[in-house]
Formats: structure tokens, sequence, C-alpha cells
């Protein structure tokens, strides 16, 4: 990074006036330099002005704007600088204010907007991928060259033999996009400026795109602008991020400074995972293990209501013969809320559109709440049902006025004029719209459009609400609050199904994920169960969140059991490995008065075992002093452990051998260990055991944890889950295991505990 | 993307300005200017046709039946008998009857009625002229549906660059093409999202009609207005008005000998309509006598 | 909308500066509704003979336009007609060019009219006051839907006559329909106007000048 290769100075700008509601946007004494090579980021809520300054640079902004002649003044100042030259400044010629300025700088400088329709400007690909090599008047074989590397870069190298008679009609919104990237990147710009340019991408789509920008950069000489929302992204790939708000610069640093500063998080994304661990290297070291052994994440239970929507077999093809849906099932009950995922073109919205009632001439069953929906006056009803919100809210917004926008579905359902009064103001709040009550919706940002968009189809509470890429276009924080208010109406009893790429949104919100996959489902399961699947992840082309990474590699080495879906479940894992943790001895004495008492209870509820087998080494102490009591002679031990040598918690049980007979067995054999801790163990010995013999195992332990896959049948008192009962016999073994994973607080409970004698614990 | 591949990995079929072609077939792979050609010469000739004194039905149905041979043929008759028949049938008998109502010539009387004084009658001389304007008629509008479906707009715009009209000009029609293309999605998507929305289609009364079609076209109108803004912003990032010396374009599509052959059968169909009338040649008055 | 807007319309030819890209893609998507509508038209409710649609919806759309963008209109009204309800519904090119002068003819006299002389006597040029000011409503009526509706009528059906595809003893009758048909789509231009021209020119798309 050394010269400067944009320049803004003391930047004033000022959207024009000329009727409706008044924007309050204003840019002032905005400053802002950016270098050679450099790869910069810009992020801000929604209406920070991000897109404003990536059209400031472009010098779209102020000469596209019809500004009042002679008054430039009143909207613009200062000057914009880029590649030497000035792109926009106020000049002053007798008593008028006029722009002057080299204006757009195309080819040297290129600018990816966000809409893929508004942008790609012709009939064909190739002459998409052309116009601007023509225009710069580039000999053929160049631009045919030029074409196929740009086309490689994005990831769309397969179209290039169908180049020339690929129609827009025939792309998705994502290739429409990748497309347009790519004729801007065969143009070699000196700074490329990417104005959101994956948001209708799915993740694949979206590392693809940046990725092939970054080798761009390692490759030449370019300057690289991006406005994105993923700080994933953004870590990854950028220098120095910008913080907009309001049109100011709240901060400028590197990312990692950036997103690590809570107090920011007002603003932006500031990734929990990132406060959590400063890098996730060593993370053996940064958690406790046996709290992550033990730990289960608490989710929230599916309901199972009845079928809300059953489809059989579903096939769809367009008129021009091209099969969008391949015989698809799924049954989707009252109240789930599940995420319908896939790559672009993989048929989520068509299959959509077909449930919604829209498209008609479709194969198969498709029944709502058991009605078919192939007959004429079940599908002209779904509206009343089902409500669909568009992917694109461009395409959903018809009305002049946003009030009367979320008005429209309650009229045609025939409510009341005073209720639709209520209705639609109650609804404007819950998304934050209020106060652009009576603005054109065409005037508004593409986040508030999506918020419209989904307002106007949950006015009408519908039973099922199918939402189409809802978080597109937003920050983070306004993604949130999309996705509680779907939440909140999932548990009001609406069934919802979103379509997504956000894979962070899926695993925090989500219960149940479908995969689809060139118009087949691919999968139907739980995020869990997804994430687990290597090849499936591969196959349909998604990224976990970071949070699932990370805690996938702790799961593969056996140290957790569950995976972690979400940064809120890492932090109540570590709430709960901070604030839960206790420690308590259990004295030999102690393991008298136990044993005591259990014999009696094993006596009273099943009489004399004909033999005990007991758990080496734990249940060693317990079963000699309990066939002490009941006096039974008959023992036999089996080994098995849940820990590595090294102390750490293992993928499986390791079992000794145990090759007795127990054909002799008249009554029942009692199983003993000291305590039921995962179960896991007491599982395995009991699965080998109920292999040798069919009479019944009753199990007993001293202690219990409620989560232990194995309830015994009698046991002396139950523990916390999160509680480590220290066998006073096993002093040496915990202290070396607590040493091992500096477990401090363990240690010092030992010292405490050893110093004195006596049961802690009655 | 649409599957539109056989298992060999070919792209089948072509979206053309209308639906899809065949893209192997004859008339799709006819330069444009061949089809414009071809499009202005058989448009003389059939209204000549149309027009003489004693209509030529028999032209205007050959002209008729090569149209519907090459339809099938580029494999786009399916979409003319799906979405144009009923349309058109009925354009064509309101053709009809408005020859027959305005045009009672001659005194071979094959039905006629009065009312008051009004005396309304269907010679056999006024139904062959008005049968042989519908079959005119027809011949152009299938002629038009012809080339529309087999032309693609790609084509046309790389056509005019050819004629080396200027880039400016030629990617102007381009845009056209494009917002008609736009248009088209936008449309679906309202109609779409007013049926999402519990937005019925109205009774058929005229005035239902027309708040219905207000419904759809003021938000057409309106996204489209915004798009011509968006649209301007992205072609000057493209550097759109700077353009001075623009390269030729990559895809050039030649002119044939299927082309040429086609140039000269229609001006041997023009050349045919000025000098004679067929129907006649081939025996027309005893076509008339059979009727 | 006060008078000294109101005077900013004019039938000077560029009071407003050099063209934009904007205005070059916006007249692409004129003519697009144009040639859509003008299609829409013919084939929906066909009368008469081709090229005629008894409701012809680009009609109310170009005066808008005209209204809006001045000359553009005027031309996206000649051009729209002669590609949707000429070539695209079968009519050769001659008689598609000739009968399209029948809505490039109404445009154009709308647009002198109504900036050449109606806004000076208060009348809005962007005809949004129709509703509002009764001078403006008369002249809608009497200008819009009667003179020069009319006059396209006549034209229009008169060449489709000359050409053969109207028999001679129709001419009043289709030209009758014609100008009825056109009178009744007429009615929503002020409902354009009114919902879409406050879009317009929030953008600051409408052309002060004729051309710019």
């Amino acid at each position: 990074m050394d010269e400067p290769v944009v320049e803004l100075r003391n930047i004033k700008w000022h959207y024009p006036n000329f009727g409706g509601m008044k924007s309050n946007f204003l840019m002032e004494n905005f400053n802002l330099t950016v270098y050679r090579n450099e790869f910069l980021g810009i992020t801000g809520a929604t209406g920070s002005g991000k897109s404003t300054l990536c059209q400031l640079i472009a010098g779209l902004i102020p000469h596209q704007i019809k500004l009042p002649y002679g008054k430039a003044n009143e909207y613009f100042d200062g000057e914009v600088i880029v590649l030497g030259n000035v792109v926009s400044k106020l000049e002053k010629k007798g008593n008028e204010y006029i722009i002057s300025g080299k204006g757009a700088m195309a080819p040297e400088v290129g600018l990816v907007m966000q809409d893929p329709e508004s942008q790609f400007l012709t009939m064909s690909a190739l002459n998409e991928l052309s116009l601007g090599l023509q225009i710069m008047g580039l000999p053929k074989d160049e631009i045919v060259k030029r074409i196929k590397e740009a086309l490689e870069m994005v990831g769309l190298e397969d179209l290039y033999e169908l180049i020339d008679r690929l129609h827009p009609s025939e792309l998705s919104g994502g290739q429409k996009q990748r497309l347009v990237i790519a004729s801007f990147l065969a143009m070699r710009p000196k700074v490329l400026i990417l104005d959101e340019p994956t948001s209708d991408l799915d993740s694949a789509g979206k590392i693809e795109v940046i990725e092939a920008i970054s080798r761009l950069r390692e490759k030449g000489d370019i300057t690289v602008i991006l406005v994105e929302h993923d700080p994933e992204i953004l870590k990854k790939f950028i220098d120095r991020l910008v913080v907009l708000h309001e049109g100011k610069i709240l901060a400028i640093d590197k990312p990692e400074n950036i997103f690590s500063d809570p107090g920011l998080s007002k603003y932006i994304e500031v990734s929990e995972i990132e406060t959590i661990f400063k890098n996730d290297e060593d993370l053996v070291k940064q958690i406790d293990l046996e709290a992550a052994r033990v730990y289960r994440p608490s989710r929230r239970l599916e309901k199972s209501g009845g079928p809300a929507l059953e489809v059989r077999d579903l096939k769809y093809e367009y008129p021009d013969g091209s099969r969008a849906l391949n015989g698809v099932n799924l049954t989707v009950n009252k109240g789930e809320f599940i995420a319908l995922i896939g790559q672009n073109g993989s048929g989520k919205s068509t299959f959509s559109k077909v449930i919604s009632g829209y498209l008609t001439k479709w194969e198969g069953e498709v029944k709502i709440f058991g009605k078919d929906i192939s007959e004429k006056k079940v599908r002209v009803s779904i509206p009343e049902i089902v409500g669909y919100v568009f992917q694109n809210p461009d395409h959903q917004i018809f009305n002049r006025r946003v009030d009367e926008e979320i008005a429209y579905g309650l009229k045609n359902i025939g409510m009341k004029e005073e209720e639709i009064k209520e209705r639609v103001d109650e609804t404007l709040k819950r998304v934050g719209l209020s106060n652009k009550k009576q603005e054109d919706p065409l005037f508004l940002s593409r986040g508030e459009k999506r918020r419209l968009a989904l307002a106007s189809v949950i006015a009408m509470k519908p039973e099922i609400l199918i939402v189409d890429e809802p978080t597109t276009g937003q920050d983070y924080r306004m993604s949130r609050e999309i996705m509680e208010i779907l939440l909140e109406l999932n548990r009001e009893g609406s069934t919802i199904i979103v379509i997504t790429h956000d894979m962070r949104l899926v695993a925090e919100y989500c219960r149940r994920i479908v995969v689809m996959k060139r118009g087949r489902l691919i999968f139907d399961g739980t995020p869990e169960k997804l994430f687990e699947n290597e090849e499936l992840l591969k196959e349909s082309s998604l990224l976990p969140p970071k949070a699932v990474q990370i805690s996938k590699k702790l799961k593969e080495s056996g140290i957790m059991q569950d995976l972690l879906l979400s940064a809120k479940e890492w932090l109540d894992f570590l709430k709960f490995e901070n604030e839960k943790k206790r420690y308590v001895l259990l004295s030999f004495d102690s393991m008298k008065f136990y044993a005591k008492k259990l014999s009696e209870e094993i006596l009273k509820k099943y009489g004399k075992p004909d033999i005990i087998i007991y758990i080496e080494r734990g249940g060693m102490v317990i079963a000699r002093l309990i066939s002490d009591y009941i006096g039974v002679k008959d023992m036999l031990s089996i080994r098995a452990s849940y820990y590595t040598d090294e102390g750490v918690p293992s993928t499986h049980v390791t079992l000794g051998s145990f090759d007795y007979n127990l054909d002799d067995v008249r009554n029942y054999i009692l199983l003993v260990d000291d305590i039921a801790d995962t179960g896991k163990t007491l599982q395995a010995v009991l699965d080998k055991i109920k292999k040798l013999t069919t009479k019944p195992v009753y199990v007993c332990t001293v202690a219990f944890k409620p989560h232990s896959e194995v309830k015994p049948d009698i046991f002396a008192y139950t523990v916390d889950n999160d509680t480590w009962v220290v066998f006073e016999y096993e002093e040496q073994e915990t202290k070396r295991a607590f040493q091992k994973r500096n477990n401090e607080i363990g240690l010092k409970f030992m010292e405490e505990a050893f110093g004195k004698q006596g049961n802690k614990y009655k | 993307m649409a599957e539109r591949k056989n298992r060999e990995g070919q792209k089948k079929y072509l979206k053309t300005i209308l639906f899809s072609a065949k893209a192997d077939s004859l008339f799709v792979n006819l330069h444009p200017f061949t089809k414009f050609v071809l499009f202005f010469l058989l448009s003389i000739a059939v209204i000549l046709a149309m027009t003489k004194s004693h209509p030529d039905l028999v032209f205007s149905l050959i002209v008729f039946l090569v149209v519907l041979a090459f339809l099938l043929e580029s494999g786009t008759l399916k979409y003319v008998i799906k979405s144009y028949l009923s349309l058109l049938f009925v354009a064509f008998i309101v053709f009809l009857i408005w020859w027959l109502i305005f045009n009672q010539i001659g005194n071979s009387i094959l039905f006629s009625f009065h009312i008051g004084n009004y005396y309304f009658r269907i010679t056999k001389e006024s139904l062959y002229v008005g049968v042989a304007k519908v079959f005119g008629y027809a011949a152009m509008a299938f002629l038009t549906l012809l080339i529309l479906m087999t032309t693609r707009d790609v084509d046309i715009v790389d056509a005019l660059n050819q004629l080396k009209v200027p880039f400016k000009q030629t990617f102007f029609i381009s845009l056209i093409f494009r917002s008609l293309n736009i248009m088209e999605e936008d449309l679906e998507s309202i109609r779409h999202a007013q049926f999402a929305r519990g937005g019925k289609a109205s009774k058929k009364n005229p005035l239902s009609r027309i708040k219905e079609f207000l419904a759809l076209s003021i938000p057409l109108t309106a996204l489209m207005i915004k798009r011509a803004v968006e649209m301007g912003s992205a072609l000057e990032a493209r550097g759109f008005s700077k353009s001075k010396k623009l390269s030729e374009p990559v895809v050039k599509k030649r002119i044939r000998t299927a082309d040429y052959v086609a140039l000269i059968l229609s001006a041997f169909a023009l050349y045919t309509s000025i000098t004679m009338n067929v129907t006649n040649v081939l025996g027309g008055q005893i076509w008339t006598s059979l009727l | 909308m006060d008078n000294s807007s109101k005077s900013e319309y004019s039938l000077k030819l560029f009071a407003g500066g050099a063209l934009s890209t904007t205005q070059y893609a916006l007249f692409a998507i004129q003519i697009a509704v144009v040639i859509l509508l003008s299609w829409l038209g013919v084939i929906a409710t066909p009368v008469v003979g081709p090229g005629i649609g008894f409701l012809y919806w680009a009609y109310p759309f170009f005066i808008v336009f005209t209204w809006w963008w001045g000359l553009w209109g005027v031309l996206a009204a000649f051009l729209g007609c002669f590609i949707g309800a000429g070539l695209l519904t079968g009519l050769p090119l001659i008689p598609s060019l000739a009968f399209s002068l029948g809505d490039l003819v109404p445009a154009l006299l709308v647009l002198i009219l109504y900036r050449g002389v109606l806004n000076k006597l208060g009348v809005d040029p962007l005809g949004r006051d129709i509703f509002k000011n009764k001078l403006a409503a008369f002249w809608f009526v009497f200008w819009v839907m009667g003179i020069t509706n009319i006059i396209g009528g006549l034209w229009g059906v008169w060449v489709l006559v000359q050409l053969g595809f109207v028999p001679a003893n129709a001419y009043w009758y289709g030209a009758g329909l014609w100008i009825l048909g056109d009178a009744i789509v007429l009615i929503i231009a002020p409902f354009l106007a009114r919902a879409l021209t406050p879009i317009v020119e929030r953008f600051g798309l409408t052309t002060k000048g004729i051309i710019s």
C-alpha cells in the first residue's frame, strides 16, 4: 500500500429532492484515501451510505444525478480524485455552481452494483461480456481471450461453449451477477468497486467470486473496494475496513480489530465468535475439556403437529422444456421452522411457486392441510393460507405507498377498514418501518424494501409462510431482527419455510434443513447431521458457519459430544464452563455409608444377585463393599474406559475382554460402578453382558448425573451434570488429570480438600 | 440454468424473440437480413394478391402453407397453437365478418336475411373475397410469428452492426429488446405477487378489466422507470457515453447459400404476384363455381 | 404545483442541457412499453381489420410519456405502434409505417397544445390536475380524447382502406370504433399521470424542453 489511487476530500453530498419524502441523508466533510493494490472493505448498517460512497468514487454521483441547474453547491462539495484524475469537483462559473470532472472513468474504474437485472444490458451472455471490451476498441482475439479468463475467474467456465447462445432469461440471478462481474473483470480495471455483488449468490458462489478477485489482485495491479456485510469474507480478504454510519466514518482499521471491538456492535456485526476465540488454533488449551465432554446444548424442540404440507413426487417442467423439479418428496408439519437451501438453480424458487399455488402445470401430488391444491377451488384459496415473500422485493411491491402495500392483501381477504389500519400500524412497527408509512416503496433502500415485502405478507397472518432469501442485502443486525420476527410468528403457530444461503442464521434458527440439488431433495434432517456430512456439504457447496467449524474440530477429536451451531450456543457453553463448575469429595467413609444403603435397597428390591460385575477401576471399591454387605462372593470385573491414557475423552468406549460364562445365572446380575456420568461406559458394558445372557441385569452406582445415557436402577444420590465427583481413593489420579488439563480450579479444590478430611457431600 | 441440452450436451433449443426454436432448423439459421428482405418482399406480394380486383386466394394459401411448414420444421408450431391460435382465430373471424358485411358483391347468393330495410347477403363472390383476405392476412401474421419465433434478438442487432449502423443505434435496439425481456419477467412477477396476496382475477366487465389493467400496468411502468435510471448508471459504468471507436462484434453471422435461395424464392414470389393471378391460372373460375 | 414550476415546461428544444445516458435508456424503455401495449391491444380486442384493437392500451401511456418527455414520447408512440400494432400483428412494413402516423400526429398535437398554450393558461403540462382543474378537464376531453383522437382514427383507417385491409364501405364504422375505443382507454391517462408523475419527477427525469 503506497500511493493513493482514490481520494475523497471534504466531500459533501445531499440527495436532491424533487418531490415526495425528503431524504435526510447527508455526507459532510467526508475524507477517505484508498491506496494502490489495497483491498478495502466497506460495511455498515442499511442506509449508512455505502452505495453512495461507491457511486461517488465511480463518478456516477453527482454526474448521473439530475441537479437543479446552477445550484450544484447545495448538494455537492469537495473533490473526488481517482488515479490522479479529478472525477468530480464543484466549480463556480459566474453566479452558478456546476459539477466538473471526468465523471465515470471506465474502464479504469469498474462498478458492479447490487441488482443484476438492471446491469445485464444485452440479450446474450457473449454480448454482455464483450460490451465493455468493444467500447474499449480491443481486437477480436483479445476480446475472446479476456472473456475466457473472466469466466474462469468467476467459476462460469462451463458456460463458455454456449456463450453466444445464452439468453438472459436462461440464467439465474446469481449467474447474471457473476457474468456482470466477469464483464468488468475482463476490462481489467485499475480500481474495481463491488457494491454487495454477492448478495444474490449462494455461499460457494460468494467465496468463488471473492477469491477470484483476490487472485486478480495477486496477479496484477488492481485496487478493490468491496461493500459486504459478512465478517468472515471481510476478515479473510480485506486489508482495511471502513465502518460507515449515517454518512460518516465510524472506524477504519484492520478487520480483526474492527470485529473484536464491542463498541461497534451497535453498527455492524461484531463477530461473537471472534470475541470468544482470538484464534481457533490450540482450542484444546482454551477450553475446559471436562466441561466440553459433558456439555449438551439445549435446543428448541420442534413441534410435531399434523402435516401442513405434503408433497409427493413433484415434477415441474418449464414451457421451454427445462426440468426444474425432478420428483420432490417432502412433508412439513404444522409449526415447523425449516430451512430450504441449495445452490442457485437447484429448484427452490420453483418449488415455492408451486406450493404457493402460482405454477399450475406440475405432476405429482401437493396437499396443504390435507387439501389437494390441484383442485381449482383449493388453489384459489391458497393465498389466504400460504404467504409467499419474494426473493426480489421489487417484484413483489406494486403499490405507491408503504401502508397501501401492506393493506392490499388485507383488503383482498375481506378485512374491515378499521382492522386494516390497526394491523398495518402494528406490522409497520414490527418491521421498523413506521416512519416510512407514506413513502413510495420505489424510493426505499433495498433493505427497507425487503422488510416491506415481508411485512405485506405477515400482516395477513398466513398459516404457512414461505420466505425467499429474507436476509439478503441486510446487515446482520437487521437479518437477526427479521429472523426473530419469523421465530415469533412460528411461536404463534405459523409454519415457516425459509429459503436462504445464510448458514449462520439457518444453524441458529432452524431445527430442520432440507437441501435441494437439481430439482431433488438430497438431505432432510437436523443442522448437526448436515454439518457432519462432509460429502454432502461438498456436493451442495455449502459452508458451515464459523461456530460449527470450530466445534467440529473439537467433536472430531472427541472432546465435545455435540456440535455447537452458533455463537449463542458457544456462549452458553462458556457460561456453563465458567459459572457452573463444582467439585465434591467423596471420602472412603462416605463410600461405606452409601454401600450399606445401596445394599439394603438392592436386597429389598431385587433380592440377592447371583453375581456382581463391576467396572474397573472406579467400580471396584463400591462393588467390594456391597458384596461384603449382601454376602455375594461371585464377582467379575470388566475394564472399560471412555478416556484415553492421556485423560482426554475418547470417541468411543474401550472395553477389555470379557469371556465369562454366564449360563449359571438364575436370578439376576448386578452391574456396579462408582458414578453414572455420561453413561457411555455403562451402556457399552450392558450391551456386552446382554450378548452373553438373557437374564436381567440391574445397574447400581453411588452417584448419578441426569444427562447420563443410562439411568441406574439403584443409586445413592444425584449430582449436577457439571459437578466433578472426586473419589478419595483416586486422589493421585485425579490430581494428575487436573494437571494435564491445566485445570487450576480443580487443583485448588484438591489442595483444599485433601488438606482437610471429611465428607463434604451428604 | 435451464437444462436445455440433450444427452450429447448440445443446446437443442435457442431462446428467440418469442419462445424458442430448434437450433438446427432451416429458418433459424437464415441471416436476419435475409428474413427482413423475405418479409418485405412476401408482404408486398401478399398485399398485391389480396388487393387485386380478383383476389389471389391460391397464392395466399401457398404462402400460408409454406409458412406453416417452416413453423413445424423449426419446432415452433406448438407455441403458435398453445398461445396464439385462439387469439388469431378470433381476429380472422372478425376480419372475415367485416368483409362479408361491408363487401356484399356478386349475385350468386349463398345466404341472406333482412332486418327492416337492411338487407344482408353472403354471395360466392363476397365469400371468396373475404376468405382470400383472411388467408392473405393469416399468411402475413404467421410469417411475422415465424420470424419472431426463429430469430434471436441478438442476431438482429448483429445484422445491423454488419450494415455499419452506428453502435449507439444498434445498441439502442438491443436495449429495447432487453427492456421487453425485463418487462415480460416483471409482469409475471407482479401477477404472481398479486395472486400471492389474494388479488383474484376480476369479473369480465370492462370497468373491472380497466382496473385490473391499471393494477398491473402502473407498478410495471413505475418499475421500468426506475430500471431506466439503473440502466443509465450501468451504461455509464461501462464508459458508454465516452465510447469513440468501437471494435467489431465477436460473432458475425454470414450469409450462406440457404440465404440466397430464400431471397431468390421470395423475389420470385413477388414477381409471380405482380405478373399473374395464380388462382386464375389454376382455373379460378371453376373454384368459385364449386363454392 | 405553482405557476413558476408550470412555466418550466415549454416547447424549447433543449431546455435542460445535454442528453444523458439515462434518457437514452428511458427512451428504449418507452418504446418497449408502447410496443408491448400496442400489440396487446390489437391482439386482445381486434376490430375492423389488422392493426386495429378496440381497447388500444398503449394510447394513454404514450400520452403521459409525451407529457413527461416531450418529443421522446411522440417518437415512442410512432415507433411503438409501428412495431407493436403493425409489424408484430402481421401488417407489412409500409402499411405499418403509414398507419402509425395515426399515433404520432395526435401525440404531437397534444405536446404542442400542452406545452405551447395550456401551460400558460394555468393547466398542468404533466396532466396531474385533470380531476381538480375544470379547464384542464375540458381540454383533456376536448383535445386529447376528442380532436386528436379523431384525427388519428380517421387517418389510420383511411390508410388501411387504401391498402385493401378494410373494406371501403366500412370506413366510417371502422373509424368510429377506433375513436370510441381510444376514448375509453384514454380515461386512464389522468390516473396514470397522478400515480406515476411523482415518481418521474422525483427521479428528476421530466424533460423541461421537448428534447431535453
